[in-house]
């Protein structure tokens, strides 16, 4: 990758014989805004801590800026960390915990006061200086920390689940606020969440980690469109999964055969005919009629329809017994009611297939 | 709803009256007493008691006793504090393990385990005897009967006290607060000094407390270890209450004991910043 900022290679890492980290390998560019999504447990934690400097891998390496930092201790490394509980010390006062780093470099006094001021505009917290952690708000602790991050000008910013204890309207806002610090500043960022819809809105790119490794490392449109694992499939956006086998290949496009019926998708290098292979379909592009669609013959019955904020979800089964969701804004009145005979289908270009046999 | 409040703290108050204010009062009242040969005290009111109470002598011991027991603290307080935070560092069920070590000792009277120091360490005790053995030393060491005896033998019996507390507050310390400082460019005793450090102070304060009360007014150990020959505050009390039989000189002087320990008190909390003194 050229201007690669930060590199990790081959990370490895268990704890007491549970391996945690099997191989990982990630380059980050120069003011990307990277975030590594992944389920609790998966070792996102762990791979923000080894480039920390907090932890020390069992093999691999971290190289910063094309420098090899892997035996460096966190003081020494140019990268700063917004902890998930913030850290904020106690017994110092907001001004003196955005200054702590700058008084360890033995910044002059006023400097310190004027970068620790600009900093709090920066964050929309000004003349907080003297309020004590304890005084402040979740949001406001939040900014705090990162602010007291961001004072030092660090080469990577490392976010490990800024906004999981916020509530939602916040972590909205917050959202926003985080993308928009981030190009101003630009810092780069690398951002650990297992809240798929905060690393749709604001990465760049989209690591998805499952048990110590990445599944997909790509865009946030790659990364919903064109999963390229059952995991990732699941476990980004809503949507449903069908299991079966390629029954031919016509120019662009593929036709699967699963026990509840047939589908389309679009052609996928490493398909075979006679092959395996999953097609993923997210819950608001899969559609259903009274008629079969060309191409399609998936016979459902509607069971429910049940409002879920502006969307209108719907439950439906498969003739295997299977559920799936459709989920669309459509009124209630104008949907089939339950019990109601239907056919599925999609665009072919909307559903994405996963060659190979399922893990 | 106050008269509720006010039941329920009844207990409280009841024995706070009977068990520490209605037994200083008695002290006090004897100090201000004379000495009767036959009955104890007589009921002539003096001041004289506090008037010998400043002798040379007197101050000499004073003096003597403040030190060993800073120094005790000081001791405990060096040893317990790197202790506790080993302690604290190792896994949970490692810590659980240390901490009933640290407690065992309790099961058994200091002064029972003070005698057993003494039979370790006298002239032809255990230790003295495998240094001889292992030809290491051809005579005896002079462990006991000296200020660096006594002073051990407190440090030991106190260490505890200070462990104990100062390893709860180091417990309770949110890990990711260390982190957060190494992150932000401090090396490891930046780390410790800065934040590490003040947030246990309120542990390090209740250490001081309950390892420097006691120790000032403790006489056993300086009896036995230090062989009684070089008295402390707690020696000349314990002295005058039955050696003389001299219950007023003994009151006036528990009563100096009182006042130099709250003073103490006092002076540290205001050093301290007038941190909490939290109990364990």
């Amino acid at each position: 990758m050229e201007n690669c900022l930060l590199r990790v290679e081959n990370l490895t890492k268990s704890f007491e014989g549970t391996s945690v980290l099997r191989g990982l390998s990630l380059s980050v560019a120069q003011g990307e805004f990277v975030t590594l999504l992944g389920p609790s447990g998966c070792g996102k934690t762990t791979t923000l801590r080894i480039i920390a400097g907090l932890t020390a891998p069992d093999q691999g390496r971290v190289f910063l800026d094309g420098r090899d930092v892997t035996s460096l201790p966190p003081e020494q490394r140019p990268v700063n960390t917004v902890f998930q509980n913030y850290a904020l010390f106690p017994h110092m006062n907001v001004g003196r915990n955005i200054g702590y780093g700058l008084r360890l470099q033995r910044t002059p006094r006023g400097e310190i006061a004027r970068r620790v001021k600009e900093m709090l505009e920066l964050v929309q917290l000004p003349g907080f200086e003297n309020r004590m952690p304890q005084q402040l708000s979740g949001g406001q602790r939040q900014r705090v920390a990162i602010a007291r991050a961001v004072v030092l000008g660090p080469k990577v910013l490392l976010l490990d689940e800024p906004l999981g204890a916020l509530d939602l309207k916040l972590r909205q806002q917050m959202q926003g606020e985080l993308k928009q610090l981030q190009k101003r500043l630009g810092i780069t960022f690398v951002y650990i969440t297992h809240d798929q819809e905060e690393a749709l809105n604001m990465s760049d790119r989209i690591a998805v980690m499952n048990q110590g490794q990445f599944e997909q490392v790509g865009t946030p449109e790659q990364v919903y469109e064109r999963p390229q694992t059952r995991f990732v499939a699941g476990f980004v956006g809503e949507g449903s999964l069908f299991e079966g086998v390629v029954e031919a290949i016509e120019g662009e496009t593929v036709r699967l055969r699963a026990p509840s019926g047939l589908m389309l998708a679009p052609l996928r290098p490493g398909a075979q005919v006679g092959q395996p292979a999953a097609v993923s379909v997210h819950a608001e592009r899969l559609r259903y009629a009274a008629q079969p669609h060309n191409g399609f013959h998936l016979p459902a019955r509607v069971k429910s329809h049940r409002f879920a904020g502006s969307l209108l979800r719907t439950e439906l089964e498969l003739s295997t017994g299977e559920i799936v969701h459709a989920s669309g804004l459509e009124p209630v009145s104008s949907l089939p009611p339950p019990g109601c005979q239907v056919y599925l289908y999609w665009a072919r270009a909307s559903a994405a297939l996963i060659p190979g046999d399922k893990p | 709803m106050k008269k509720r409040a006010l039941a329920a703290l009844a207990p409280l108050y009841l024995t706070t009256v009977t068990l520490v204010l209605l037994p200083m009062l008695y002290v006090l009242v004897l100090s201000l007493l004379t000495r009767d040969e036959r009955f104890g005290v007589t009921g002539i009111w003096t001041l004289d008691n506090y008037r010998q109470l400043f002798s040379p002598t007197n101050m000499a011991i004073f003096l003597k006793s403040l030190k060993v027991a800073l120094l005790t603290t000081l001791f405990t307080l060096a040893a317990g504090y790197p202790f506790a935070y080993a302690m604290a560092a190792r896994p949970k069920q490692q810590r659980n393990l240390l901490l009933l070590l640290v407690i065992v000792p309790f099961w058994t009277s200091a002064l029972m385990r003070t005698y057993g120091w003494m039979v370790l360490l006298r002239s032809n005790g255990l230790l003295n005897s495998l240094l001889q053995w292992t030809g290491l030393t051809d005579a005896p060491i002079k462990f006991l009967f000296n200020d660096g005896a006594v002073l051990f033998g407190m440090v030991y019996t106190f260490l505890p006290f200070m462990i104990l507390p100062v390893y709860n507050a180091l417990e309770k310390q949110d890990l990711s607060l260390r982190e957060a400082a190494r992150d932000l460019g401090a090396g490891p005793w930046r780390t410790f000094l800065t934040v590490t450090l003040p947030l246990t102070l309120p542990g390090v304060v209740s250490g001081f407390t309950m390892v420097f009360v006691p120790s000032i007014g403790m006489f056993f150990i300086s009896d036995l270890m230090g062989g009684g020959t070089d008295m402390l505050l707690g020696n000349l009390i314990n002295h005058y209450l039955h050696g003389g039989r001299d219950w007023p000189m003994g009151a006036a002087l528990s009563m100096l004991l009182v006042a130099m320990t709250g003073l103490t008190m006092g002076l540290w909390r205001r050093v301290s910043g007038g941190t909490e003194l939290g109990v364990l």
